[in-house]
């Protein structure tokens, strides 16, 4: 049986009120999502992560009966995560900590405008810039505590932080 | 989100190489959540159920009166009904109305989990609902003539049963269709 299949089971047996099998697909992906998470979102506050965390595995119970079993779990689940996580943005657009970050963006801009403009065009940045992004702006690291920490020069990092602050500034200018 | 981008993100959720495990008490919550909404209590399905079957039923009332009990005396509807297919299948129109109504709008109120609670228990809800419905339609002084009460009584519980199964059944493209899920 390969992993496919027995996550296509467990989740039919969910599916039929066995919660035995929801932990064992929970064991399975909790840690795989929760590192998803911490690569795409924005937050040093890991309470808020685990919050965003829970949710998905709710969402997964609320949408559990919508899965065909012709399809792979991983990728289905994936997409519910995916959704989860854009929905999560739309909703978290007027925080404060997204104003920080937009304000370090391009301060000239009217905040209520940068916001939705930056987080519709964040998740065009890859891995990389993101975690940079986030150690600059939301940990508040320097350029070098960044390298240390990544294992990269320090000019690599100034490069990539750059490249990606002008990413953004460059998909408002096209806007 | 692009396909390129989107394999690589993929791969990245594949990948995780994030061994830590989240906290004990965390795992608790989620799962006494799941729990609860995993197997909700029967009897509470059985309540929401028959508070939407009421107040619709008596909604329905102000379009179709039922053995001549009507909530505001609108009857235009009940005697175009009946001008139109008959004294049967007025009664039978009637009971479809009264109960698969309600039906209707249990169907996207109930989610997955209570509907696999209630499994064949929606029969038994239904048989009761037609017979509590007569007799309150006895108690309020209806009028009753016996050969339409089976005609009454089969639209109420086969046309429930089948709006029910059917509602419930198409909810999810509806919804999606809708853009509200």
């Amino acid at each position: 049986m390969t992993q496919i299949d027995s996550d296509a089971q467990l989740l039919s047996l969910y599916c039929q009120g066995d919660l035995a099998a929801f932990e064992t697909l929970y064991s399975r992906y909790e840690a795989k999502v929760f590192f998803y998470l911490k690569k795409k979102l924005f937050y040093h506050n890991e309470e808020k992560l685990r919050e965003v965390h829970q949710d998905i595995f709710l969402k997964l119970h609320r949408k559990k009966h919508l899965f065909k079993s012709d399809r792979s779990f991983p990728a289905w689940f994936f997409t519910v995560i995916n959704n989860h996580i854009n929905d999560h943005l739309r909703k978290s657009q007027r925080s404060p900590q997204t104003t920080e970050l937009n304000e370090a963006i391009h301060p000239a801009v009217s905040p209520q405008a940068n916001e939705s403009i930056v987080f519709t065009k964040f998740k065009e940045l890859n891995t990389q810039e993101v975690n940079i992004l986030n150690e600059r702006i939301n940990n508040d690291l320097s350029h070098q505590d960044i390298a240390e920490r990544l294992q990269l020069k320090e000019s690599n990092v100034r490069k990539i932080y750059s490249r990606a602050i002008k990413k953004l500034k460059g998909k408002e200018l096209n806007l | 989100m692009n396909s390129s981008k989107n394999k690589q993100d993929y791969e990245l959720f594949l990948s995780n190489t994030d061994t830590s495990s989240l906290p004990i008490q965390h795992h608790n919550n989620l799962k006494e959540k799941i729990s609860q909404k995993l197997n909700p209590s029967l009897s509470k399905i059985i309540l929401k159920l028959s508070g939407i079957h009421f107040v619709v039923a008596l909604l329905s009332l102000g379009f179709c009166p039922q053995f001549h009990m009507s909530l505001f005396g609108f009857k235009a509807f009940y005697l175009f009904i009946h001008d139109t297919f008959g004294h049967e299948m007025c009664s039978l129109l009637c009971g479809i109305i009264f109960l698969g109504s309600g039906a209707l709008v249990s169907a996207f109120v109930i989610n997955f989990d209570e509907k696999r609670v209630l499994g064949k228990q929606l029969i038994l809800f239904y048989f009761a609902a037609t017979l509590i419905s007569l007799v309150g339609f006895y108690l309020f002084g209806a009028v009753f003539i016996s050969e339409l009460y089976i005609a009454w009584s089969l639209g109420a519980i086969i046309g429930s049963l089948l709006i029910f199964k059917l509602a419930f059944l198409k909810k999810e493209s509806l919804l999606s269709f809708l853009k509200i899920s």
